[in-house]
């Protein structure tokens, strides 16, 4: 039965897609007939004007006696019209037998149309169809007679090709539609149908095992009608129970010789049967972790709504300081929002020690609310780098709340798959941002943009109302610990580890940081690109790791292969990176990007998994929390130096220059740490115990 | 349950429109524009360069007669050019054609404001600036010496080129509108069809669950050999409370037998 209702959920699914599908060709088709009927006519009026204009300057050529198939340097001057009208697609002579005399320019139609097109007009001059072009013909008159037509071509493509260019952007709006979709639809179906219906099967199974102790939630539909009427029946099974016990009391007090008869009566009567304590019954309650999923979303999405042009906009401030701006200020907000979320991460725990994971991400979600409303009107520099410190602290208190949640709300044997949850919502966030974050750059403005990040982080506090139930105080050592002096010294004088962190940790997150928030928005815009495509290619990272790091994280557990994944994947992201200053084009560092996705999606898990290896003493003698805890603040801090240190290297090298050198800097560090895990191997024998739950950091 | 599948599908596609729509105008707003403009933008640079013959032959900017007739020869091509303006490297206005009968007067245009467009615009390039009533295309007039003598400002309605766009963002509202009305029905629709059998199992084991709470003696619920899950776990559980209740009945009379023979005792006594 199960089978039947994720049957059911993937046919909703699928119908929405085909929903969204149908309605984006809707309303693309409309756009391309209003498109044309608003569009053709200016077309014809610029073709109209041009025309004229040219048409003047050929008859008073003309009109000095010059013949028309004489005319010196015309193809010269149509040229340069043609240049400073890209919207035109050619100009054309041709006497009044028909014979082309002078041309220039595409898709000019064959001789026979364009005679066709000459043809004496009824009324004023209009375009028509000729061919692959709208042609307008005016006629060229040397004294009283026409001696030949001046014909001006535009592409008939030209509304259609306005579409076309939209079509990127369009299938951007689906992919996101789609993961918003996998976002939205199952926390809909679960909890208005899944979640009531196990609650409803599961109290059920409880009462045909005699349990009468619980009662289910009420609602106004179908599964609520149900819920009312089982209540009712355990509420009377109770109720009778406790009167007849209560009778027997009475009668037992009054008539002493029946206690023998009624207390065995009495006992073969809830015999298999468990009721509720006082005749009371509880709800039933059940906590699920989707909503977690569904708030880390909305926060991630929030967050990275202006990851594609931050540096963009940190430039413009920057640029008040000294213009050019240093490369090093455009990177300072970058490493402050960074180093702040690390720092900020045990403050955020232990206020959810303290309040539990709703209130610290209601806390969390007005703090972004506030950095980003205020990033977006940020007066000057300085005060952008208080915005950004604060939005840090909001990213860290949500980011705690929802993994918090996620740790306190699964069972051991489920904590992979509670944990694999929360990754999922933090990737599709990760991916629809910074896509729809350019798209809306594009249309409406930096500060517009800004304000739909404040409203989607308001929208995920309030969500988080409903989404996050009253969780149990997390258990401290379920948690990233705060580490102590003794693990520090320890684990620095664990060769493995120090090298492990040094080679393949540190430049991981410095890699990402430095070029995928740093080097690639301002790149790509020197390259020319829009805010808009600068989104789609930041978006491939989140695509490949959200598809490719499960699996690679499977095969790293199968083969026992961690160690080769990070240093094959530490390789590839470096080499993806190297081209660039030999090759700077847009799709080098659309495949830059691709193979730090792929790199990045190789090494995360298996990097996790191999300081639970070899580290197996210091978590023997600390716990896992705490050298957990240890590996990830070394690993933000690294991340945090990122565009920092890019920055630096920009200012000596420039963009596509720093990219190879940090590409090279990538496959050294890569090739050390093959060389000296080759050399040293890995202490300790395979794990038999499972991997911690991998979360792989944004930042 | 099914409104509020089909109100989540229906605020996913109101989502997904709201962006179609957003990019759709934003990218006719700028063909329009870019049209509009760059047809102004060819006027201008057509009069600059007649202008620029004159001055070439050595003519002071002030004292070319027929420039005002070629302002309104060039201003009689489209009914929407309020008034073409020649202005001097000081900003002040030498020539100037502009439209009669105007619905409401012109803003004017500083001498400062000129001088400014000529400072932001050296080149031969064409310029265009928008304000709230007009599009102005300009160029900038340079002699043959490449020192910038002047300018010419076209100024555009603006009522026209903002008519166009509204219209065509009020077309692509509607059209969402009613897409997202069509969609909305095939997604309760589909919903509906999806969910009916859960609602179907719903429903009968809420009419077997009110008939056992009206008569405990009613016949027994059978699930059937293809039954739900639900219906399954409610035959059992129904069958369990069965069970309970016979022995609460079982056990009510024995109180009401030994109640019976209590009050028995006491009248004999």
């Amino acid at each position: 039965m199960p089978e039947l209702r994720q049957a059911r959920f993937a046919g909703l699914f699928i119908m929405t897609l085909i929903l969204i599908v149908a309605v984006l060709i809707g309303i693309s088709f409309y756009a391309a007939r209003a498109f044309e009927r608003s569009l053709l006519p200016q077309l014809d009026r610029k073709m109209l004007t041009v025309g004229t204009a040219v048409n003047a300057k050929l008859e008073r050529a003309l009109r000095y006696g010059i013949p028309l198939e004489r005319l010196p340097g015309v193809t010269d001057f149509f040229g340069g019209v043609l240049a400073a009208n890209p919207d035109l697609a050619y100009l054309a002579v041709t006497s009044a037998n028909g014979v082309v005399l002078y041309q220039r320019g595409t898709l000019l139609p064959s001789v026979e149309q364009l005679v066709t097109s000459t043809q004496p007009p009824v009324g004023p001059p209009t375009a028509q169809r000729v061919g692959a072009a709208y042609d307008l013909a005016l006629p060229l008159q040397g004294g009283s007679t026409m001696t030949g037509a001046l014909h001006i071509g535009a592409d008939a493509g030209f509304v259609t090709r306005q579409i076309h260019e939209l079509l990127f952007d369009i299938a951007i709006v689906f992919i996101i539609a789609a993961l918003v979709a996998l976002e939205l639809l199952p926390l809909i179906v679960q909890q208005n149908l899944a979640a009531p219906m196990r609650r409803l099967e599961s109290v059920l199974r409880r009462i045909a095992d005699g349990d009468l102790r619980y009662t289910l939630p009420a609602s106004h539909d179908e599964v609520g009608q149900l819920s009312s009427l089982i209540n009712r029946l355990v509420t009377r099974l109770n109720t009778t129970y406790r009167q007849l016990i209560h009778q027997a009391l009475l009668l037992r007090t009054a008539i002493p010789a029946s206690v023998g008869r009624l207390d065995s009566g009495l006992a073969s009567l809830r015999q298999g049967f468990i009721l509720a304590p006082n005749g009371q019954p509880t709800p039933y309650s059940s906590i699920h972790l989707i909503g977690a999923r569904m708030a880390t979303f909305l926060f991630i999405f929030a967050a990275e709504l202006s990851q594609p042009f931050m540096p963009l906009y940190i430039r413009t401030y920057a640029a008040a300081l000294g213009d050019p701006p240093a490369q090093w200020l455009i990177g300072l907000p970058l490493t402050v929002f960074t180093l702040t979320a690390a720092l900020c991460m045990p403050i955020a725990g232990w206020r959810f020690e303290r309040v539990g994971s709703r209130h610290t991400f209601i806390e969390g979600a007005g703090l972004l609310m506030m950095g980003l409303a205020g990033t977006g009107l940020a007066f000057n520099f300085f005060d952008l780098l208080g915005w950004r410190a604060l939005t840090a602290v909001g990213y860290a208190f949500l980011y705690t709340a929802c993994q918090g949640y996620v740790v306190a709300n699964s069972s051991e044997q489920h904590r992979a798959q509670g944990s694999a949850l929360f990754v999922s919502g933090l990737m599709a966030g990760s991916i629809c941002g910074p896509a729809i974050g350019g798209i809306l750059a594009d249309r409406i403005g930096y500060t517009a943009t800004f304000s739909c990040a404040a409203a989607l982080a308001l929208g995920a506090g309030l969500a988080a109302l409903n989404l996050l139930g009253a969780s149990p105080v997390i258990r401290s050592n379920q948690r990233d610990q705060q580490p102590g002096h003794g693990l520090i010294r320890d684990l620095s004088a664990n060769f493995r580890f120090a090298w492990l962190m040094l080679f393949a940790a540190i430049p991981a997150k410095l890699l990402l940081n430095g070029f995928l928030f740093f080097l690639v928005p301002l790149t790509l815009y020197e390259l020319g690109n829009s805010r808009s495509e600068i989104g789609r290619v930041v978006m491939l990272y989140g695509l490949a790791a959200l598809f490719l790091g499960p699996m690679f994280a499977r095969l790293a557990d199968r083969f026992a292969v961690h160690g080769l994944l990070i240093g094959v994947g530490g390789l590839l992201t470096g080499i993806g990176l190297v081209p660039m200053l030999f090759f700077p084009s847009t799709l080098t560092v659309l495949a830059g990007v691709l193979c730090l996705g792929i790199g990045q999606a190789m090494s995360i898990s298996p990097q996790l998994a191999l300081v639970t290896r070899i580290c197996r003493p210091q978590i023997t003698r600390f716990g896992s929390g705490p050298v957990l805890g240890f590996y990830r603040l070394v690993e933000r801090l690294g991340g945090a130096s990122g565009p920092l240190i890019v920055a630096g290297f920009a200012g000596l090298f420039g963009y596509p220059g720093t990219m190879t050198a940090i590409g090279v800097l990538g496959v050294v560090t890569a090739a050390l740490f093959s060389i000296g895990f080759l050399i040293m191997g890995i202490d300790s024998e395979p794990s038999d115990q499972s991997a911690p739950p991998v979360t792989p950091e944004p930042f | 349950m099914y409104f509020k599948i089909t109100a989540a599908i229906a605020t996913l596609i109101a989502f997904v429109l709201s962006l179609a729509v957003l990019m759709n105008y934003a990218k006719f707003e700028r063909a329009f524009s870019g049209l509009t403009e760059s047809r102004l933008a060819f006027l201008v640079q057509d009069l600059r360069e007649t202008l620029e013959f004159g001055l070439d032959l050595g003519l002071d900017p002030a004292a070319m007669a027929n420039t005002t007739s070629i302002l309104a020869r060039e201003a009689a091509k489209d009914p929407q050019i309020l008034s073409i303006l020649v202005f001097d490297d000081q900003g002040q206005v030498l020539h100037r054609h502009q439209r009669e009968a105007l619905s409401r007067p012109l803003s004017e245009l500083t001498p400062g404001w000129f001088r400014t467009a000529l400072r932001t615009h050296p080149d031969a390039a064409p310029w265009r600036i928008s304000d709230p009533d007009t599009l102005i295309v300009g160029a900038t007039l340079t002699n043959n010496f490449g020192r910038a003598v002047g300018g010419i400002a076209l100024r555009y309605d603006r009522s026209f080129h903002d008519h166009e766009l509204a219209q065509a963002l009020t077309g692509l509202t509607q059209a969402a509108g009613l897409i997202l009305l069509a969609a909305t029905l095939i997604a309760l629709i589909s919903a509906w069809l999806l969910f009916r059998s859960a609602r179907r199992d719903l429903r009968r084991v809420r009419s077997a669950l009110a008939g056992f709470l009206e008569d405990a003696d009613s016949p027994a619920f059978q699930a059937g050999s293809s039954g739900s899950k639900l219906e399954i776990g409610y035959a059992a559980a129904e069958q369990n409370s069965r069970e309970f209740w016979r022995r609460l009945r079982q056990v009510e009379r024995i109180l009401r037998l030994e109640q019976q023979l209590a009050d028995q005792e006491s009248t004999d006594a």
